[in-house]
This record gives structure tokens, sequence and C-alpha cells, in this order.
């Protein structure tokens, strides 16, 4: 079995490298033959790799422990789930899977597109097969998951328990569907420029395809930071760490990506700055790729240090090299039929808006790498934490959240001032609310009080639309209320899902701005009976229980709640043992309110359980990050859910985070 | 390259106002990130170098990466304090925490503190990172 996946993952090399050639040739020369045999290339290739995976999958299901890969990740108790899991759970099984997808989605891009766009395939079946020569070069030669033993250990070393949960498990097939999606939008704006087509077409050839890896990264990130709340025990979801920064990089340039698209498309403006955003956004999946399995930035979450550096460092610079070398030669295809109207338009916030998710991403990204940089000029490591992604970012997030609002109170090309001052009242009305209101209750921290005005600020315009549009159609169609809203989504779903999408990250920026100016943490060693008070709440320790299930020993405390004075339930923070594992595992308990989670975690005890030690967190408002990523995904899948029905060009209206309805 | 789109072919009157708003941008992008690298910045070092570099007693915040010393571990649970000697190569430094024990701790090659060296010379940890180098496990535990 281990031989059938290493020699299928060989031949797809070679023929990923023959391919990526003669689709190249094949269209500078017009020979049909050699494109039509790159064609049935692509998914050969797309065949060899299944077989390698199905091969990789066989061994860690029959656990064969005589291969490495499987005895590394995963043991004879497994559940079958995360043997199957195992498959990404390791460095070497999760390049062979970025390398299957990648041949996946080149299949499904070639049966969707071959006879849309001929002029435009043979290129993509050489962007893609090149990066999937790559991957495949890296799994032969670097990481190879068929390694076998010379002996068959017992048993194998198993999956850390931490990692036995369900939506951690469904991360990073969501990441990589990102990472490697964004290959697909890259390949047709690479194939544009090589054609000389650099029309729009590639972009509307691609709309599902950046749509799609950026709302899989966005469930990706959302479900890690769910984990991490879970399992880390620290009370908080997110910590600026490299790995987790090398996902949020290809996130941010993803969606300025995403809108600065609408405008080409609604203006024919800004073809140049749409290549560099997708070119920029594929080498950030690659560096972010590269990032997890580096070791070259400290990161508590990466994989070993593994010898494919430089090799990953080699293929980003070469991507970035002549990607960049062939928009210059380009230059004089790419200049725009149109030019910006006036400072005050909807053009102009959208470029703003551009401006800054590069700005949040070039500061994201400068925290990221200044232990390497300050390493290299001054031979002193200098690394910078938490503090300095809230500093830089907090500022740029806030502009981030009042530009969203102001996009849609201005107008494409020119705003017309009275316009633009009507549109501004209820806004800056509730975002003053927002303020006294808070205010009025006794917080009083600015950061807090302005992230929620303009929470409030943009809250406020975006269901504006949406109360705007639904009056304006029961008042010319004569449609009752609800069918009104109704056919807003149906005659523009582009337009009014991303009104979705927007709505969700005003929601998990407020959880994120509540549960990081308004956290409250402690600690407290109670004997039986007695009582800690932190916020509204009253915990009251009541005894200590221990028990033994099968594959592990459980310790778990038992506190009673009151909240304001009421008594609202119980609390049982645990510590499980496993067997198979010297590592205790903490399980938070969380009790989980719209306005706030209390959340425990049981840290230490006495011999008899007369005494038990706890750390309390107070978390507001942490619920609406998870509201909002189910609001982002539905608001995402209303945006873009294809239809065949055609709809007239002048009732297409982009939006962003959104999918033309028809196309 | 920011400005590549900005800067259009027929750049009229209206366009330089763009560089300008574009400009604005991004140099107050660059203003936080110099600020925020010039405020929040934390020296990292090896056991050896914070031994010879750092002075007990001061006030700098540095981050020490090196292997925690399983044999040398204290920890009490009821006031949650944990103590324990971080080694680099021959060298050790005495290390204080407080604060809830990561999970993996005791099966982690390797550790990352962050805090200041007291006039004791014991390293006053304010964080501590465990790292699992043999697998993709992710490990994080801040403390007050």
């Amino acid at each position: 079995m281990p031989t059938i996946g290493f020699s299928t993952i060989q031949i797809a090399l070679a023929l990923s490298v023959y391919g990526a050639i003669i689709a190249y040739w094949g269209a500078r020369r017009q020979r049909r033959d050699l494109i039509a045999s790159a064609r049935t290339t692509a998914f050969v290739v797309f065949a060899l790799v299944s077989l390698s995976v199905m091969a990789l999958l066989a061994q860690l299901l029959r656990s064969d422990f005589n291969v490495q890969y499987v005895a590394q990740y995963t043991n004879r108790d497994l559940p079958t789930l995360y043997k199957f899991t195992a498959l990404w759970g390791g460095n070497a099984g999760s390049l062979l899977f970025w390398l299957w997808l990648l041949t996946l989605f080149m299949a499904i891009v070639t049966v969707q597109n071959t006879r849309r766009h001929p002029d435009l395939m043979p290129y993509v079946h050489s962007v893609m097969l090149t990066v999937a020569a790559f991957f495949a070069g890296v799994v032969v030669f670097l990481a190879n998951p068929f390694v076998t033993l010379n002996f068959t250990p017992a048993d194998g070393q198993g999956l850390n328990p931490l990692l036995q949960n369900y939506w951690m498990a469904m991360h990073p097939p969501l990441l990589y569907t990102g990472y490697v999606g964004f290959t697909v939008p890259f390949a047709f704006a690479i194939a544009a420029l090589l054609s000389k087509h650099t029309d729009a077409r590639w972009l509307k050839a691609t709309r599902l395809w950046v749509v799609v890896p950026w709302v899989a990264l966005s469930i990706g990130i959302t479900l890690g930071s769910q984990w991490a709340y879970q399992e880390l025990g620290w009370g908080g979801y997110w910590g600026w760490d490299p790995v987790e920064n090398a996902s949020f990089m290809p996130w941010l340039m993803g969606t300025a990506f995403l809108h600065s698209v609408i405008i080409q498309e609604r203006r024919a403006m800004m073809k140049i700055w749409n290549i560099i955003m997708v070119i920029l956004t594929f080498a950030l999946c690659l560096f972010g790729t590269f990032l997890t399995r580096s070791g070259v930035i400290q990161s508590v979450h990466a994989f070993a240090n593994s010898p494919q550096s430089p090799f990953f460092l080699a293929f980003i610079a070469i991507v970035l090299l002549f990607s960049f070398g062939l928009v210059a030669r380009r230059w004089d295809f790419l200049k725009s039929e149109n030019q910006l109207d006036s400072l005050v338009s909807r053009e102009a916030a959208f470029i703003a808006n551009n401006l800054l998710l590069i700005g949040i991403t070039f500061a994201t990204f400068s925290g990221t790498i200044w232990p390497v940089v300050t390493e290299v000029l001054s031979n002193a490591r200098i690394t910078v934490a938490t503090p300095f992604f809230n500093r830089v970012n907090a500022p740029l997030f806030g502009a981030l959240i009042v530009l969203m609002g102001m996009t849609l109170i201005l107008g494409w090309r020119r705003t017309r001032t009275d316009s633009f001052w009507r549109g501004m009242i209820a806004p800056c009305l509730s975002a003053l609310l927002v303020v006294i209101f808070l205010a009025s209750n006794g917080l009083h921290d600015p950061i807090g009080l302005s992230g929620f005005g303009m929470v409030g600020f943009s809250m406020v315009a975006t269901i504006g639309e949406f109360v705007k549009d639904t009056r304006a159609r029961q008042r010319a169609a004569r449609e009752p209320v609800h069918v009104a809203l109704l056919n807003l989504f149906r005659k523009q779903r582009r337009r009014y899902g991303g009104y979705i999408v927007h709505i969700a990250f005003f929601l998990m920026a407020a959880g994120v701005i509540g549960s990081n100016v308004y956290q409250l943490e402690s600690e407290a060693t109670l004997q039986q009976g007695q009582s800690k008070t932190l916020g509204p709440y009253t915990l009251t320790y009541q005894n200590l229980n221990s028990y033994s299930l099968p594959n592990k020993d459980v310790v778990e405390a038992k506190l009673l709640i009151q909240e304001n004075g009421q008594a609202v339930g119980a609390i049982v923070p645990t510590r499980f043992f496993y067997h198979k594992s010297d590592q205790p595992v903490t399980e938070a308990a969380i009790r989980t309110t719209l306005r706030d989670d209390l959340y425990i975690l049981l840290a230490g005890w006495d011999e008899k359980g007369t005494s038990a030690t706890f750390k309390i967190f107070v978390n507001p408002l942490v619920v609406w990050i998870w509201i909002g990523g189910l609001l982002l995904l539905i608001g995402t899948v209303t945006a873009a859910w294809p239809t065949p029905v055609r709809l007239p060009t002048a009732e297409i209206v982009p939006v962003p985070g959104g999918e033309t309805v028809g196309d | 390259m920011t400005t590549a789109a900005l800067d259009q072919p027929h750049a009229g009157g209206i366009n330089k106002k763009f560089l300008i708003g574009g400009f604005i941008i991004l140099a107050a992008v660059g203003l936080l990130v110099m600020n925020g690298l010039s405020t929040a910045s934390v020296y990292y070092l090896t056991v050896s170098e914070a031994r010879t570099q750092l002075r007990a007693g001061g006030s700098d915040i540095v981050r020490i990466n090196g292997v925690a010393d399983l044999s040398t571990v204290k920890y009490d649970a009821q006031n949650l304090n944990l103590a324990f000697d971080v080694v680099e190569g021959g060298n050790r430094l005495p290390v204080v925490f407080h604060g809830v024990v990561p999970d993996t701790f005791n099966q982690s090659e390797s550790v990352v503190v962050e805090g200041t060296l007291n006039s004791k010379g014991v390293f006053e940890a304010r964080t501590l990172l465990v790292k699992c180098p043999s697998r993709y496990e992710p490990v994080v535990a801040p403390s007050s």
C-alpha cells in the first residue's frame, strides 16, 4: 500500500511538470493537440493524487503502524473519525491533502471553463500544474507520508486529546480550501496576462472561486478561535500567534480583493490593482502554508521544524518575481478605461477600504516577521506580541468599520451633499445613543465607547439600506413589508447577502470589543460552601467529584451560580486524565448567555476536595462572535448561491462579499 | 505598488487628490506600525543571553526561550504558584509564574516565558507559553 501511494505521487509529479510545459507551449503555438493533452493531464494528475490520498487513508483506517505517519498521528483506540482526519493532522499528510485539493479544484475548473474560456484555460492549466508540481515535489522529496519503519510498533502514538474535537477536525480542511482555492483566481489572472486578454473576463470566470475560499477561510478561522476558546483554557480565543496570523493575512488580502473586483465590474477601473491583489493573496496563502511548518518564527502552534522552508521561500519568491514581472510587461494592456471622479464617492470609499485592509495586512505581517527582521539586521531577536497587534490594528479596524457604513451613504461616482447628510443622520444618532447608553451604565472606557459607537453607526447605516429599499418596494410595487423584503433578496441577492455579511462582521466586532475591553478575570481558592463574586456572578463551591471512565479519569468541581443574587444553576469545571497520555486536559466550563460568558477552569484542589482553586473569567458578548460567524456563512451563501436565471445587468448591483446572481 | 492603480494613465487633478488621500491612509498605517514596534517590542533571549544581559531588579520585559527542567518543577495548586528552572546549553535560570499551568506543560520540551528578572535573580514570568515541537499542538497560557 505505501508503495502504491508513493509511486502514484511520483507519477503525478512527472505528469504535472509535463502538463505545465505543454499547456504553455500549446497555447503559445496554438497547438490544439498539446492543449488537449494538457487538459487530459490535469484530470490524470487529479486521479493519481486521489489514489495516493486513498492509499494513505486506507493505511490510517487500518492502523498500519508500519507506516511512520500512521504510527505518529493515530493509535488503535482512536475513534475512526480522527483516524480519518489524521490525513491532515501531520505535516506530510497535510501537504498531500493540499495537493489533492489543488488537483480537485483544477479538475472542477477544467470542467467549468474549457468551452467558455478556451483562450485562458491552457495557461490556467500551466499555472495550476506548476503549483501542483511544486507541492508534489515537496511531498516526494521532503515530506513523504508513506515512509515505512523497519519495524511495526504495537500501537501508534495517538492524537493529542486537545485535538480530539469536531470543530478542530474541520478547521484545517476549511483553511486549506481557502489557501488552495485562491490558486484559481491567481491562475486566471496570470492566464489573462499571458494571453493578453486582460478584460474583466478572468474575474467573472472566477467569482465563485473568490467567494468560496474567502468564506472557507472565514469559517475556518472562526472555528479555530472557538476551539482555542474552549480547549486552551486561557479565557481568550485569539492570541496573534504567527500561525493564527498566517491564516488571517490571506483573509485580509482576500477581503480586499473581493471588494476591489466590484469596482472593476462596475466602473472598469483598477485592473492592475485587482491583479496585484490576487497575486498578493495567493502569495500570502503560500506564506501561510509555509509559516505553519517553517519553525522560522517561534510559534506555539507550529509543526516541527521541517526541511521544506527554503523551498517554500524560494517558490514564493519565484511566484512574486514572475507575477510582477509579467504585470510590468503587460502594463499597457492594463490601463483602465475610467478614472475616479470624486473623493466623495463610493469607489473612493472602496479604495480607502482596500488601503485599510492592506494596511492591516502589512501591520500584521510586520509584527509576525519582526523577530526575523531584527535578527538579520541587528543580531538581536526582538518580538512583538498581542499589545502591538491590538494597538496597531484596533484603530485600523475602527476606521474600516466606520467606512463600511459610510460607503453605503456615498453614491457611485459622486455624492450629492444633501443626500449625504440626510443619510448620516440616523447612523450618527444611533452611535451617539450607544455611547450615552454605555456611559450611563458606568462603562467609561474610551476604547469601548468609541468601538461600540462605530459599530452602532455602521450597523444602523446597513440596516437603513434594508429599511429604505423595502419601503421603496412597498411604495413602488404595493407589496406588504415581508413580501417586499423577500423580493429585495430575490432580485439582488448578491447585494443584500453582502449586507448580511457586513452585519455579521459588525456583530463579531461587537463580540471582540466587548470581550477584550470589558473582560473580568479572577482566581480563588474556595473551601466548600465558600463564595466568590465576579461581576454579576457569585459562585459557591459545593464539592469535588472524581470517577473513572473507560479511557480517562475525571475530576469535576461543582459550583452554584447566583446572578445578581438569583440562583441560576450550577457549573462544573472538569479535568480529564487520559489513560493513554500523561497530559491532563482542563475542560473549561462555559455558561453562555447573550450578554456574557461565565468561563471557569478547575486549576487545582486539595486531596480531600475540601478546597479547590478556580480561574474565573467573565467574557462579555463572546457569543456574538460565533453568531456572527454563522450569519456570515448564511449571508455569503445567500449572496453566492448560483441560480440558473440570468437577470438583466441593470439589476446586478455588486456588493462587498457577494456574488452576482445568474453567472 | 500600492499607488499603482491610483496612478491612472490620464492622471488629472482629481487623481492627485486621490494620491494624497491614499498617501494619508498609508502614512497613518506606517506611523501606527512604527509606534507599535517602538513601544511594544520585547527582546527575545536565550537562557545564556538572559544570564549575561539581564540586570537583576531591572524593569526590562523580555522573552526567554529554553527547556523546562521538569525535575525542578514545584507547583502550588492552591495558590497557582509555579516554580521551575529553564535550561539551555548548561545555563539555567529559576522562573516563577503565577497562574493556571497549561495542560501540556509537563510534556513540553520547549517553553517561552515573558517577564522580568527580579532583584533575587529569579525570573518573574507573567506569561508562560508551552511549545510542543513534535506535533501540531497549539497551547497558550498568558496569565494575569
